[in-house]
């Protein structure tokens, strides 16, 4: 390690704070993922430790860094390790670099990681995977410093990476969840996408600062000599893009935010730091540490103006219509970004990195207060007797004209994710005709008929999920004649021509033979399978006809905007062949590329999160919504678990009258748990015994009614749950895979993972 | 000629070592008979090139210890990979033959360095894919018995469908054949190219047919566009651990500078993109070579099942280290044979955990599916080290071959590094995508069991040699 030597006389001390505060993460993290490799790090109070003193350290050596500089009166300070590997004269050195760019933004990063995690370690107490919750926020702290006090593009990006597959993991906490996996998956995507500008930039700006006609060798001088070295000017323009590419996946700038609000659904803590604090801020950090090359890149310099500009307006309007708090506090950090970038782009820098760091510290606080505040909401509305809070100041002074296009852009998020979809499915297709083209050629080479073979794996492997789950080894159905579905919901811009939507077994089929045990036999995890809207129902609901499956995907629909909700309406109950009169109605006035009016069959129903809008635009309203009020999902738990009243009702077999677990796919609730009423249910199943009985409930169309006599079953909400979300249906792939073997695994002390 | 000893040595233990396995009682015990071997073939291994490091050996005419140069770490890392296919091997898929041929392909690798001679490669690459042939033709009886239809390797389901097609064991024997026809012709025809352009390579007047041969030959064992359709059945039809054990053949990567020293204009290495290369093969190679990359990382993303996925990931690794081992950049070069050599044992440890994993509760495939974390949060953890270290990921060992490939590539020819990059970024995303699809997103499992001991200890062993080698890369760096 040498330190730079404009640390003068405190080059000794400056330099080794630099160095300590990146590697006491790594450190760290090498020594809490050891220990959890090795199934040693089953005590929280091990794992506090560890987080608590690394970032104190990390901490502590900002302030030195900072006192240092203020008392020295050094502009940067500098410092090396390494080489860390070579070839030829390529060497790969750790540059560190702190100035007044680099250390306040470093020490409040360390800082708000290092309080977030002593929130965590309460938040998170006793919940299954506390290590890994905090081994990823060592890692990402650790990672946070690197990138920002990297002293050359190699060791940014070596950082900036980190920071990125951490963010991923972290919002995939909850593992056990599609929802949350999902959200992941795409804004790691969104990240590689802009990472892929990053290196590239970080390879040429090398490349250009270390030519021989380029000025100083880089790894050698800092920013301003790599950034200012005639090579790399004479292509700033190129490369103040490419930096942008990277800023705007990291910041979740238009027209690629849409991770942002569906990220929220990583823990409370991680979301806070992440993108209340300090990820979300790094792209601005970037600008700021590329200014001398955005300096000679006006055209850039415009783009990120403009950038700033749309996505602040873009996310005010959008976080009017947002009906959660957590997707409100999303945009209102997306507004904030905006303001940043744009404060950038028209040179006010100072002001920026003011900013960026009381920006920081707010919204870290106020996402970390929102479970809390949430509740404090509810209680006041409950207070004033539900009355509505009054309409914000932008609300009054639109006109009324344009609140109706205004509430449908905030509505549908502007469409981007729309545009996203098209162009990520498009995409999509073409790799996949050109992987079908190539099984062709190999069908023709391998002496078969190519054209078959290629046809029998496109539809084998999208079956073979579902062959899997009814226990059938032959595929059937599947694509054939339709669009060529690709991967189901793991696309993160799955549309409905790319979620597989496999065709209904036959009847006999639909379970397998040991998977639809004696109604007494089966296990109350079973019961909850009603949900899924698959498998279950035909205990409470005999089907007599069944509709072909049909499938909806609707995004950014959820509370976090998130979900692919889909309906499947193939254990609903056929009531008529003839559309409704009030669905006729309502398709002449459906929206174009609006889904259908499928939620519109139970008139005076209050609308959900997730149901496609069923009044035609000029009815709907145009004045932001209230907060939801915490709701149990009756009509969810309806078929399974309401009693029965009257010979038109239908109570279940097999509910289980103590609990009944729900897994929930919306990324909010996670589990319901349906408290027994006072009285015990247990009356004989009309519906169960007497198929008559049963075909007139189809023929009525009507749910079971609630017994006025009963008082309705207390629906409790677990894991910070907002208790109002749930879905209508699972997707298919969500429905237990093991009907007869189903162990969930819910770890009492977590342990390591 | 200069004859290196440890690899015959190695290539020996290992025959006998598949002697041996041949007489076991039975999958399981044959497995720990291929782990064994291996294990104490590589740990022999490691310290000799430990003992040459501390005791230089004196100067024995015509014979060393290990291959100088890129061919030092070979033996060694196809040991490694090697390792992975044995020790997590699925018994079901495996059968005794299985691992006797595992051990025999495993040995032609390790003699692929025995003699400083592209013959050797040629011969090494010939025999390793005939052992893989016979294994595709054969199929794995203990398979199709052990487990239902759409659990085998040589079935026509989301694995094998490409080439396979039908019901019963007929349409079983149908796929296993087609998959065999299609390798066997690709590889016919790569052996035969590559020999006939050797030979022809000092002949003189033949020069641009010998360097067409040596390109089509090197072509097929690389897998560039369009001689690359073996890989993806192959990917799907052979046992896990045959495919892994004949991708850490160092064969190909022997081979590549046969393509540069045949070419008319006296080869691109080292002269740089204005010296001597022009549009002609070099460039042809290059852009091959890039094409298979990006196409590689494209199809991973849409990939249905986790082996095309991972194969296709495998086919972008080999795109981009063709392409930095053509590219006129000595940088490059070392930074594609660290490539080679992290990506054999990365790749070859995510496809068999992978493999461990279909396992134990069936084919990964889309949509739906997705597994337990909670209950294998181990084999999870590995498949993302595995894969993050195999696509370059920062804090791993990938990250070095990574920096200096890209950086050299750059050096050479910025819009080929940008190019690179994204194929580097399409896989990636690949690897987290089926960390996503295979191992979250679901409560409900099986009762499926994380790693055994035998895995746990074999996993930890090389994601140790992974991880630890970054702390001191220059090791494994080959100089150029």
């Amino acid at each position: 390690m040498t330190g730079d030597p404009a640390g003068g006389t405190s080059g000794g001390l400056l330099p080794a704070a630099l160095v300590t505060a990146v590697a006491a993460p790594a450190v760290a993290v090498t020594a809490l993922a050891g220990l959890m490799w090795f199934g040693r790090a089953r005590s929280e109070r091990l794992t506090r430790a560890v987080v608590a003193s690394s970032f104190t350290v990390v901490a502590l050596a900002c302030a030195v860094l900072a006192g240092g500089m203020l008392l020295t009166g050094h502009e940067s300070i500098g410092a090396e390790a390494g080489p860390w590997f070579g070839a030829g004269e390529h060497t790969f050195t750790w540059q560190l670099s702190a100035d007044a760019v680099s250390v306040p933004f470093a020490l409040v990063a360390a800082v708000l990681v290092g309080l977030t995690g002593a929130v965590s370690a309460r938040y998170l107490h006793r919940e299954p995977g506390f290590a890994r919750f905090h081994l990823l926020l060592l890692l990402f702290g650790g990672s946070v410093e690197l990138t920002v006090l990297a002293g050359d593009p190699p060791a940014l990006y070596f950082g900036w990476e980190l920071v990125g597959l951490t963010s991923a993991l972290l919002i995939a906490f909850f593992v056990e969840r599609r929802a949350p996996v999902r959200h992941g998956l795409r804004a790691f995507l969104t990240y590689r996408a802009g990472d892929a500008g990053l290196l590239v930039a970080a390879i040429w700006i090398g490349q250009l600062a270390s030519s021989p006609d380029g000025g100083d060798p880089a790894h050698a001088d800092g920013w301003d000599a790599i950034l200012t070295a005639p090579g790399v000017v004479a292509h700033a323009t190129v490369l103040s893009f490419l930096l942008l590419a990277a800023v705007l996946a990291k910041s979740a700038l238009i027209p690629v935010g849409g991770w942002l609000p569906r990220a929220m659904e990583g823990p409370t803590p991680s979301s806070a730091v992440f993108y209340g604090a300090v990820s979300i801020h790094l792209g601005p950090y970037l600008l700021l540490r590329a200014e001398p090359l955005f300096a000679h890149a006006p055209a850039a310099r415009v783009a990120v103006v403009l950038v700033g500009a749309l996505t602040a307006l873009h996310a005010t309007v959008v976080s009017r219509a947002q009906s959660d708090v957590k997707s409100g506090l999303a945009y209102g950090s997306m507004t904030q970004v905006g303001l940043i970038v744009a404060e950038i782009g028209l040179g006010l820098h100072t002001l920026a990195l003011t900013h960026i760091l009381v920006h920081a510290t707010l919204r870290c606080a106020q996402i970390l207060r929102s479970p809390s505040a949430l509740r404090d909401s509810q209680r006041l509305e409950q207070a004033q007797s539900g009355a509505p809070t009054s309409a914000s100041q932008p609300g009054r002074i639109t006109p009324a004209r344009w609140q109706p296009r205004l509430y449908r852009y905030a509505f549908e998020r502007g469409d981007a994710d729309v545009v996203l979809r098209q162009v990520g499915g498009a995409a999509a297709r073409a790799l996949t005709a050109i992987d079908r083209w190539q099984r062709q050629a190999a069908g023709i080479i391998s002496g078969g008929n190519g054209t078959a073979l290629a046809a029998a794996h496109s539809t084998t492997a999208t079956t073979a999920a579902a062959a899997g789950q009814v226990g059938a080894a032959s595929g059937q159905g599947g694509s054939a004649g339709g669009p060529e579905p690709v991967h189901g919901d793991w696309w993160p811009w799955a549309t409905t021509d790319t979620v597989v939507a496999p065709a209904p077994p036959p009847a006999e089929q639909a379970l397998p033979a040991e998977s639809t045990p004696p109604a007494e036999s089966t296990p109350p995890k079973a019961s909850s399978g009603s949900l899924d809207g698959g498998a279950a129902p035909q205990h409470s609901a005999p089907v007599t006809t069944s509709r072909p499956v049909e499938r909806r995907a609707q995004e950014g629909s959820g509370p976090y905007g998130a979900d692919s909700y889909t309906f499947e309406t193939t254990s609903e109950p056929e009531t008529t062949s003839e559309p409704s009169p009030s669905a006729s109605a309502l398709a002449a006035h459906q929206i174009p590329g609006q889904p259908g009016p499928l939620a519109v069959s139970r008139p005076g129903a209050v609308s959900r999160p997730g149901d496609p809008p069923g009044l035609p635009e000029t009815t709907r309203p145009s004045v932001p919504p209230r907060l939801p009020v915490p709701r149990p999902a009756v009509d969810d738990v309806a078929v399974a678990s309401r009693p029965a009243a009257g010979p038109a009702s239908v109570e279940p077999v097999d509910a289980d009258p103590a609990t009944v677990e729900l897994v929930a796919v919306d990324g909010v609730a996670a589990e319901l748990v349906v408290e027994p009423p006072a009285e015990d249910p247990g009356r004989p199943d009309p519906a169960a015994a007497d198929p008559a009985v049963a075909e007139s409930v189809r023929a009525a169309d009507v749910r079971p009614a609630w017994p006025e006599n009963e008082p309705p079953r207390r629906l409790t909400a677990h894991r910070d749950s907002a208790g109002g979300g749930t879905r209508p249906a699972l997707p298919a792939e969500d429905r237990p895979r093991f009907p007869t073997d189903v162990r969930p695994v819910r770890p009492r002390a977590g342990g390591p993972w | 000629m200069t004859l290196a000893v440890a690899p015959l040595a190695a290539a020996t233990a290992l025959l006998a070592g598949s002697a041996a396995v041949r007489r076991a009682p039975d999958a399981r015990a044959a497995r720990a008979v291929a782990t064994g071997c291996v294990a104490v073939t590589a740990a022999a291994a490691a310290a000799a090139m430990v003992a040459e490091r501390v005791v230089p050996p004196n100067g024995v005419t015509g014979a060393v210890l290990f291959a100088s140069g890129a061919g030092r770490w070979m033996p060694l890392v196809t040991l490694l990979a090697g390792l992975a296919a044995t020790a997590l091997a699925p018994v079901p898929s495996h059968n005794r033959r299985t691992f006797a041929r595992i051990l025999l392909i495993l040995a032609c690798g390790t003699a692929a360095t025995a003699v400083t001679a592209p013959a050797a490669a040629v011969a090494s690459w010939a025999v390793s894919a005939f052992v893989v042939w016979r294994e595709l033709r054969d199929g794995s009886p203990a398979s199709a018995d052990v487990l239902p239809a759409a659990f085998t390797h040589t079935d026509t389901d989301t694995h094998t469908g490409a080439v396979g097609e039908g019901e019963g064991e007929g349409g079983r024997g149908a796929g296993r054949r087609g998959a065999a026809r299609l390798f066997g012709l690709h590889h016919l025809l790569g052996v035969g190219a590559c020999t006939s352009g050797l030979l022809l390579a000092h002949r003189p007047g033949t020069t641009a047919l010998a360097a067409l041969l040596v390109t089509v030959g090197v072509g097929v064992r690389q897998c560039l566009l369009p001689l690359h359709l073996w890989h993806d059945s192959l990917a799907r039809a052979a046992p896990p651990g045959i495919l892994v054990a004949f991708a850490a053949g160092p064969a190909g990567l022997l081979l590549l500078p046969e393509i540069t020293a045949a070419l008319p204009a006296g080869g691109p290495a080292g002269s740089g993109r204005s010296g001597g290369w022009g549009w002609d093969w070099g460039w042809l190679a290059v852009a091959a070579a890039l094409a298979t990359a990006l196409l590689g990382a494209g199809l991973g993303l849409v990939a249905r099942d986790i082996r095309t996925a991972l194969a296709q990931v495998s086919l972008a690794l080999t795109g981009i280290v063709t392409c930095g081992a053509l590219a006129g950049s000595g940088l490059a070069q070392a930074g594609a044979v660290v490539a080679w050599q992290v990506g054999a044992v990365a790749t070859g440890g995510a496809v068999m955990i992978a493999a461990a994993t279909e396992a134990r509760r069936g084919p990964m495939a889309l949509p739906g599916q997705g597994g337990c974390f909670a209950r294998t949060p181990r084999l999870a953890v590995a498949f993302l080290l595995f894969g993050l270290t195999a696509v370059g990921y920062p804090a791993t060992v990938g990250f070095i071959w990574e920096d200096l490939l890209l950086d050299g590539v750059g050096g050479w020819f910025v819009p080929l590094a940008g190019a690179l990059v994204l194929a580097v970024a399409g896989s990636g995303a690949t690897v987290m995508k089926w960390y996503f699809a295979g191992y979250t997103g679901r409560r409900d499992h099986l009762g499926e069991h994380d790693l055994t001991t035998r895995e746990f200890r074999a996993v930890t062993l090389l994601l140790a040699v992974l991880l630890l080698a970054q702390v001191h890369p220059g090791l494994i760096l080959p100089r150029y």
